[in-house]
């Protein structure tokens, strides 16, 4: 791009600040005016603002996600049992979990500055030079494009504006109301997402009575039957790994967290490795990667499972969006996939294999293990073992 | 989640008008022929926008128009003491869905730094073919209208609108009656019917009359004027896109890309002098624009077409600035189009020279937007 001339200014850095504080704020007032209805002052809370949980009626979210594990409760935006907290989280018995978080006045700042790491590098563009030639480009221009999902899938809504970031986060602008809307704890299913945010912004004149803090206690008890936090060494016996990949060759030890447990186990002579079609060039690109480590020479193999315990389907929801970005640089010629999960094939919620990467999650916590460059055998091994940690969470 | 990266300045513009634009229109082209959409359809509209406090212009061209909708480029320059020339360049492309065009209620009147490239539901200023027809047939038509506001900005007002960000205004619109609409097509002033179309709009606690004057022809639905809470733009000119040289002109033979077969004539006639349409500067600036290049091909062609012609390029302005301002401005426009023509095309500079009038050869009133547009020109006279 020939314009580089990036201004900082004094209006936009306030900005910044503003919107990086926002989760610090106090809940803004409704400042509606004429639009406020009875409904929405019944539904407001001490602090003014009309209650979050006002916006999704508890059956129009399970008639999408199924059946809720609580009422909907007042959280922070993270999930989090909250009586005051300004966004408002709906739980399924796995812990899926969606949350919605309105801004009531104002929500035009609170859609630019989430925009603005766009609106930096795109649209309207500053031309320096005296002559049309310095104009933008047709490069330059082209960049200005932003699909509103980046896999391509467009969505329609009843928002004025709209801006998606990462896989699963909309920000919905109407009118002056906006509706951060989080789905990445449930499933990367933007179009029923965006269903889902339809119903809360039509509702945004006229939230319904919902008291979203009483429901609270119950959110909070409902989050003690989520896993336990536990060493992941712990999980599974030497004797239960081997049993899935074989005698191990050393002691499993923790990795760089407690989270973490590493194995060093054999691998065996693959009759088909994930190389055996590969270019010259590519299998000596692989080694130089991946050495010994490689799946294409029998040998030992250091491998590390991962444990979250919170947050799994997020993990699974975020891999979901990096692999994608990722498929060209994994694509090499001649390298085979690693296998795709199987429907039954394990006791898991939902899992995926990813071209570098296989986790499964089960209550909301997941497992994962590399399972890069490796032959499907040994794929399947590693899944065998991911398992056995799900079994025991 | 924080944003990151270095933000820069925020521009906002107030209104595009163009985007509305149908396939075909019965504009007359000099009050005779008649015209149709297509690439190199020019608008240009005079802003005042009451959130900056600033006037300028802005200079819509048309790229393209398929089946997928209309792509437009949009390019208007901000008054900013801190930039070259004292004015800051800004250029938006977008395109303008088809089906936008045909059912969109919801019109954008600001532009704000990184607007997406298509902006779904949204026409740019100007009716879709169903608002368009809501008002004709009903008399009312419920719109939504994309714009930043006045009334968020405190005691900065520009600044807090900057922060404020572009906020969606609900309300009723209704055809009031019918007024006459003066604009320059082709250089060539005509007056073109609208629809007189007003209504009050509302977001939260804000509100606006909003005021617009719609382009009163079935296949062409074309904002004339918008206002809101204070800020205006209007058209003042409409440019078309060059047509084919005669086949036995000059310029044919020299095969130009684009028309010059009237500049031709004007230029091998008695008068020996012509104005030169579609160029286009930014305001109070000497810079070129990208939607002069055809205009300037074509004269570029002719020039080489007709190697025994020396010309003087002449700049003239209209009356706003003082006398000095404007003398110096004229002469850098003339200065910056020879600059074009010897540097990018290779046309001898001792063939051109340059001279600035300022503004005091007017061809029109100075106390109307289209007059003073109309005075905004370049001339051509051929030494002979």
């Amino acid at each position: 791009m020939k314009r580089s001339t990036w201004i900082l200014g004094a209006a936009l850095g306030l900005l910044l600040v503003a919107a990086c504080q926002r989760g610090k704020q106090n809940p803004s007032v409704d400042g509606a005016g004429g639009a406020t209805t009875p409904a929405v002052t019944r539904a407001k809370s001490q602090s003014g603002a009309p209650d979050p949980c006002s916006l999704l009626e508890p059956s129009e979210a399970e008639a999408v996600m199924g059946p809720l594990a609580t009422p909907p409760f007042r959280s922070s935006d993270r999930g989090v049992p909250e009586e005051s907290g300004r966004a408002c989280t709906y739980l399924t018995g796995d812990f899926r979990s969606i949350t919605l978080e309105p801004t009531w006045h104002d929500g035009s700042t609170v859609l630019k500055a989430v925009s603005l790491p766009g609106r930096i590098t795109s649209g309207v563009q500053e031309g320096v030079g005296n002559r049309p030639e310095d104009a933008p480009t047709r490069e330059d221009l082209q960049n200005i494009h932003k699909s509103l999902l980046a896999n391509g899938v467009r969505i329609d809504g009843e928002w004025d504006e709209a801006q998606v970031l990462g896989c699963c986060m909309i920000y919905a602008l109407r009118g002056d109301r906006l509706i951060a809307f989080d789905f990445e704890g449930w499933k990367n299913d933007p179009p029923a997402a965006a269903g889902l945010l339809n119903k809360a912004l039509l509702r945004l004149e006229r939230p319904s009575a919902y008291d979203g803090a009483a429901a609270v206690p119950a959110a909070r008890e409902r989050n003690k039957a989520r896993p336990t936090v536990r060493v992941a060494c712990s999980l599974l016996t030497r004797a239960e790994v081997e049993a899935v990949l074989g005698p191990l060759l050393a002691d499993p030890r923790p990795g760089s967290s407690e989270n973490v447990c590493k194995y060093r186990f054999r691998t065996e002579a693959a009759a088909e490795g994930p190389l055996s079609h590969a270019p010259q060039q590519v299998r000596e690109l692989a080694s130089s990667i991946y050495g010994g480590q490689g799946g294409f020479a029998p040998g030992p193999l250091d491998i590390e499972v991962t444990l979250q315990w919170r947050d799994g389907f997020r993990l699974l929801a975020a891999n979901q969006q990096v692999a994608g970005a990722m498929t060209g640089m994994t694509s090499l010629p001649g390298v085979a996939q690693p296998p795709p999960v199987a429907a039954g094939e394990g006791p898991w919620q939902e899992a995926a294999q990813y071209p570098l990467l296989f986790t499964a999650v089960k209550n909301d916590a997941a497992v994962s293990v590399g399972t890069a460059m490796q032959p499907k055998d040994t794929v399947l091994k590693l899944r065998g073992l991911v398992a056995k940690f799900i079994e025991k969470i | 989640m924080c944003p990151r990266g270095r933000p820069r300045r925020a521009h906002l513009a107030w209104l595009h008008l163009l985007a509305g634009l149908a396939l075909a229109f019965p504009v007359a082209r000099g009050a005779a022929e008649p015209l149709v959409l297509q690439p190199g359809l020019t608008v240009t509209s005079a802003v005042h926008d009451s959130v900056q406090n600033k006037d300028y212009e802005a200079v819509e061209q048309v790229l393209t128009v398929d089946e997928a909708g209309m792509r437009v480029r949009t390019q208007w320059g901000i008054p900013d003491q801190s930039a070259p020339e004292g004015v800051r360049v800004q250029t938006y492309e977008e395109l303008v869905r088809a089906e936008d065009r045909r059912a969109a209620h919801r019109l954008l009147l600001w532009y704000l730094p990184g607007d997406a490239e298509v902006m779904p539901g949204t026409t740019p200023g100007s009716p879709s073919d169903a608002l368009f027809d809501d008002i004709k047939s009903k008399g009312e038509a419920d719109i939504v209208v994309g714009a930043v506001s006045r009334n968020d900005g405190g005691l900065f007002p520009a600044a807090g609108a900057l922060l404020a960000g572009r906020k969606y205004f609900r309300g009723r619109v209704r055809l009031q009656g019918r007024q006459s609409v003066r604009v320059l097509i082709d250089g060539v002033p005509a007056q073109l019917d609208a629809l007189d179309v007003r209504g009050h709009l509302s977001v939260g606690d804000d509100s606006g009359d909003v005021h617009f004057l719609w382009l009163d022809a079935r296949e062409l639905h074309l904002s004339l004027a918008a206002t809101f809470q204070g800020s205006t733009a209007q058209v003042v000119r409409i440019d078309l896109p060059p047509r084919p040289p005669p086949p036995d002109s000059a310029a044919a033979r020299a095969g130009s890309a684009g028309g010059g077969g009237g500049l031709q004539r004007a230029l091998a006639s008695g008068s020996c002098r012509s104005e030169v349409p579609g160029i286009y500067f930014l305001s109070d600036s000497a810079r070129l624009l990208e939607a002069s290049r055809p205009s300037i091909e074509r004269l570029a062609a002719l020039l080489k077409a007709e190697p025994s012609w020396a010309v003087t390029i002449e700049g003239h302005t209209d009356s706003t600035g003082g006398d000095a301002y404007n003398l110096a401005l004229s002469q850098r426009r003339a200065d910056a189009l020879k600059a074009e023509l010897v540097q990018r095309y290779g046309i001898a500079a001792t063939r051109l020279s340059t001279q600035g009038y300022g503004r005091t050869r007017p061809v029109d009133t100075n106390d109307t937007m289209d007059g003073r547009a109309h005075n905004r020109r370049v001339e051509l006279a051929r030494r002979c």
